[in-house]
């Protein structure tokens, strides 16, 4: 097989996979699972919770050695179940690119508050969203470094400030790490959300030398993810009362502020800035390529395709920041944030769910196509991690959201989602792939 | 020659005719291995100043483009787009997402879509 000149090394696959899971959101996502877990075994549901993702992306891995393409969960779902069903999981999985968008913009726009509270949050995420889009539309691209530092730098930081919070804690709060309340399983479905975006450096195995290394990359990247974040969990459990953890949309800059005084709050406010510009950026730069191929395949409107003369999908761009900033307003407005995270949680748990079936399927389907990765243990542990997900996703969409009343409104938007996103395909794509093919199209870019 | 050999000298010849993609790709220097999984030969592409070529095994490449010789002719002659077999899995690009990007807006700049 030949080799390719210019090929990504490890590195970036750990750094982009790590990076892409840690969102700012990530941090009230703790907050709220540590109100579930009971006692202060927040650290401990995100530490299984970090076991089982390591299964989910185990399957991810055989997946991304059997196809190894940007297209990754489009292809896969297409080989191992159907047309239908990869357009709508596709389509729904591109949503929860949004959603976390959204919830970061949220907490961009609380941690602008705590710093210059005379200035409306909501200013800041449009200014902010705004660069990000713009920058992204005249093609500009953060390097690879400066994206490998960032990821380093947020994860070193939460290690750092946490241990320095542990060194002072009295005896007796060391009792209650292993306390696990009756809701501990809510807990350990929210865990799932840590990690949620993991899996979304599979889209890069074209660029590395051997596929070999995204498997690698992952299971590293979940390592980081889960001592990072497990720690941050005991450190805040520890240090903070309990609710100021739970009110608080800014429990990083608590943390800081109670372990390192005025330095510890502007270096979290520091570590929050990075990490939600990283999230926008990664997250409209992927999302917004994934719909224009989905509309060159005529899955989505053709205007989604269309290029400027950087050669950069401007409309798909454009709507995919206004759709966050929409989202993101409506969520500022209710402050009912603990939906897109449950919904998010949700979403990816089924989606793991779906990866162990697909593994299933495609061991079946094409048995002898070659594979630079197998997951071992199957059927039972491919089998039991799908069990496994399917029931954290209906805890994770069945846990209360914040908006009072006994409707599990995370269940109702996902299943929303999905079936506008069945109806759509069902519908409205068939439409769309009428064989128009004709030279001079509006799709062509404006070189 | 073989017909994706030929193929591609066609297609090649269609980049060369197209100003504005010689516009597009004036400082677009790749090469580009066309390796078909069910035959034993393969095709070099050269990309430079605009201009693209077919040529002799040359280096690394940037770009490496598998399929069965049936999808790679009919994706390199213009009879169907590289995305519906990109999307199922047929067709293989390996490189940078930019420059599997501008591959695609190379096939929908002379063909459309």
């Amino acid at each position: 097989m030949a080799g390719l000149k210019r090929a990504l090394p490890l590195r970036t696959a750990v750094t982009t996979s790590a990076g892409l899971a840690s969102a700012a959101i990530n941090f009230l996502a703790v907050a709220e699972l540590a109100g579930y877990a009971g006692g202060r075994s927040g650290w401990l549901a995100i530490l299984v919770a970090g076991v089982l993702v390591t299964l989910a992306a185990g399957n991810f891995s055989e997946l991304t050695a059997l196809y190894p393409s940007a297209a990754a969960i489009r292809v896969w779902i297409r080989r191992g179940a159907s047309d239908q069903l990869s357009m709508v999981a596709s389509l729904v999985y591109v949503g929860t690119v949004v959603f976390v968008i959204a919830a970061d913009a949220f907490v961009l726009g609380h941690v602008f508050l705590a710093v210059l509270p005379g200035l409306p949050g909501l200013l800041w995420i449009a200014v902010l969203l705004g660069l990000v889009t713009l920058l992204n539309l005249r093609g500009i691209k953060v390097a690879g470094w400066v994206q490998d530092l960032n990821g380093l730098f947020l994860l070193g930081s939460l290690v750092v400030v946490s241990l320095l919070a542990l060194d002072h804690v009295p005896a007796p709060h060391w009792h209650t790490v292993f306390q696990m309340g009756p809701n501990w399983i809510q807990a350990l479905a929210l865990g799932v959300f840590v990690f949620v975006g993991f899996e979304w450096v599979t889209p890069l195995a074209e660029e590395f030398q051997d596929s070999r290394v995204i498997p690698r990359g992952m299971f590293m990247a979940l390592g980081l993810v889960t001592v990072a974040f497990g720690l941050f969990a005991l450190a805040a459990q520890m240090v903070l009362p309990a609710h100021g953890l739970a009110l608080s949309p800014v429990p990083q800059l608590l943390l800081g502020r109670a372990v390192l005084g005025g330095w510890g709050f502007w270096w979290m406010v520091v570590v929050s800035l990075t990490t939600a510009m990283t999230t926008f950026n990664g997250g409209l730069a992927t999302a917004s390529r994934f719909l224009y191929a989905a509309a060159r395949e005529r899955l989505l409107p053709p205007a989604l395709s269309r290029l400027n003369d950087r050669l950069v999908p401007k409309n798909a761009l454009v709507a995919l920041a206004v759709g966050a900033l929409v989202l993101a307003a409506v969520v500022y407005a209710t402050g009912v944030y603990t939906l897109l995270i449950n919904v998010g949680a949700a979403v990816e748990s089924f989606m793991y769910a779906l990866a162990a079936w697909l593994v299933l399927s495609l061991r079946h389907r094409e048995p002898n196509r070659r594979r630079t990765f197998r997951v071992p243990g199957l059927p039972w542990v491919t089998v039991l991690t799908m069990v496994v997900f399917v029931g954290l996703g209906v805890g994770a969409a069945t846990t209360a959201s914040g908006i009072p009343g006994p409707v599990p409104w995370p269940l109702v938007f996902v299943a929303a989602l999905t079936g506008i996103a069945w109806w759509y395909v069902r519908r409205i794509v068939p439409q769309l792939k009428s064989p128009v093919r004709a030279a001079g199209t509006s799709t062509r870019p404006d070189v | 020659m073989s017909a994706l050999g030929d193929t591609l000298e066609q297609f090649v010849a269609a980049c060369n005719h197209n100003l504005r993609l010689q516009e597009m790709n004036h400082d677009w220097d790749r090469l580009i291995l066309v390796q078909p999984d069910d035959a034993a030969e393969e095709h070099w592409i050269r990309y430079h100043a605009g201009v693209a070529a077919v040529v002799a095994a040359d280096g690394e490449p940037d770009l490496i483009v598998e399929g069965a010789s049936g999808v790679l002719v009919s994706i390199f002659s213009g009879a169907s787009t590289p995305t519906e077999p990109y999307m199922s899995g047929d067709l293989r690009v390996r490189g940078s997402q930019d420059d599997v990007m501008r591959l695609d807006i190379i096939a929908l700049l002379i063909w459309g879509e």
